[in-house]
């Protein structure tokens, strides 16, 4: 039986977004390009919904580029807003439950690179064909995939700053320059991935 | 659990989950550092907690003339990259720019700052550039983040300094200062508030001025807004 629909919101400052996660689909109903909101207490949560996630098709299915299995789609969504950041692991304290809840996360987290990094190549593309709307669409779908789950104080990271300054340009109707700053801003969080999941 | 509208998230600005009373051995620790963080940050007896703080900054002519060149070295091959520096104060209170460098390639508005500073000198805080290239739209005068005052509070630094294009922007401390913010939260809120005055109809740097002044209300921080070498508080 195909999983129902999960509705998960979140509240950015005043903006709501909302992700509708069915069998073969993830719908983002916010069409703000900055990050979903991922919560502070997102390890104190993983345990309640992650579990279903589990259950509903990420156990057991194989290592490897499953971004567009819809089982894994459906776990990554339930699991999206609780990628670790900030609160990492201890792993000189974690347990078997919750070791491997930490890997499941990680494994989430490199699909959702894998589909960003997707995501820019055909900003990348359409940018370059003279499509900057459609570029656009993917370089904030690249942006909303990801997340900006390894931000890291040490890092003074302010690529959220900069997505605002893009958003400003695409308000304004620079398309042009809102795209150049999105795809930066993909860019370059997708090499902080790599440089943070490397080895 | 399917089909549930999940509820809205808050948390305190430790990170924990608000009247949550057990803990994990390591998130004691983290609580215990952050008890001591705290401890760190009160100001002691007769110190007005803010060394540096007057209504006025004005930068040293070597210090504003290093910083100047860090601007113009924010766009190699006409792409922006971060630049920046660790201010120091030596043992007679000379203010320099020790370690200068430049942010992450590809870079979409970071930069590591190195901490170390020459034996018998003090950290006095950070100073980076918010460079914007021409396919960028050339920003400039786009100020602090919240990322950069968070940053600041939590390290216990006696300063914080941007410079985009000509402006320059500071934040300090004062007394009244909390001894540690949620990072992410302050940030999150900060770059949430620039959206919510851009959507209003405001500029981008100018949303991103009115945001950092908000924040430094919020924060009870010293806000300076300049150009080149000097800045004056902007006051509420």
């Amino acid at each position: 039986m195909a999983p129902p629909t999960v509705t998960l919101t979140t509240l950015r400052g005043d903006v709501r977004e909302q992700m509708e996660v069915s069998a073969n689909e993830v719908r983002f109903t916010s069409d703000d390009a900055r990050e979903p909101s991922l919560p502070a207490v997102a390890i104190a949560w993983t345990g309640a919904f992650l579990t279903p996630a589990l259950e509903s098709g990420l156990a057991g299915v194989p290592a490897g580029d499953h971004a567009e299995n819809p089982r894994y789609r459906h776990a990554l969504a339930i699991a999206a807003p609780w990628a670790p950041r900030k609160a990492t692991w201890d792993s000189g304290t974690e347990g078997p439950d919750v070791r491997a809840r930490r890997e499941t996360l990680q494994r989430i987290g490199g699909l959702r690179a894998n589909e960003a990094r997707r995501e820019l190549a055909a900003a990348k593309k359409a940018g370059e064909d003279g499509d900057v709307d459609a570029a656009l669409v993917h370089a904030k779908r690249g942006l909303r995939v990801l997340g900006n789950m390894y931000w890291e104080p040490d890092t003074r990271d302010e690529s959220g700053v900069r997505l605002e300054g893009g958003r400003a340009h695409e308000l304004d109707g620079r398309h042009a320059e809102a795209l150049a700053v999105f795809t930066r801003v993909l860019d370059a969080r997708l090499h902080l991935f790599d440089d943070r999941t490397r080895g | 659990m399917y089909g549930k509208q999940f509820p809205e998230i808050s948390d305190n600005q430790e990170g924990f989950v608000a009247g949550k009373t057990e803990y994990a051995p390591g998130e004691v620790a983290e609580l215990k550092r952050m008890d001591a963080q705290e401890a760190l940050r009160r100001p002691k007896p007769g110190s007005s907690g803010c060394p540096t703080c007057t209504g006025k900054k004005k930068f040293p002519k070597d210090v504003c003339d290093k910083m100047k060149q860090l601007m113009d070295d924010s766009y190699p091959g006409g792409h922006s990259q971060e630049h920046g520096g660790t201010l120091v104060s030596d043992s007679d209170g000379n203010m320099a720019l020790a370690n200068a460098g430049a942010g992450q390639r590809p870079n979409a508005g970071s930069f590591s700052p190195d901490l170390s500073a020459p034996a018998g000198d003090k950290v006095l805080g950070i100073f980076h550039t918010h460079p914007y290239d021409a396919s960028e739209g050339n920003y400039t005068d786009v100020s602090l983040s919240g990322g950069d005052a968070a940053y600041m509070v939590n390290n216990h630094h006696d300063i914080m300094v941007a410079r985009s294009g000509d402006g320059l922007f500071i934040y300090e401390p004062t007394s009244a200062t909390p001894g540690h913010v949620d990072f992410e939260q302050t940030n999150n809120d900060q770059n949430a508030r620039i959206g919510q005055l851009v959507n209003g109809g405001m500029g981008f740097p100018e949303a991103s001025r009115q945001a950092a002044a908000e924040t430094a209300d919020r924060l009870h921080l010293k806000y300076y807004e300049g150009k080149g070498c000097s800045a004056d508080e902007v006051k509420k």
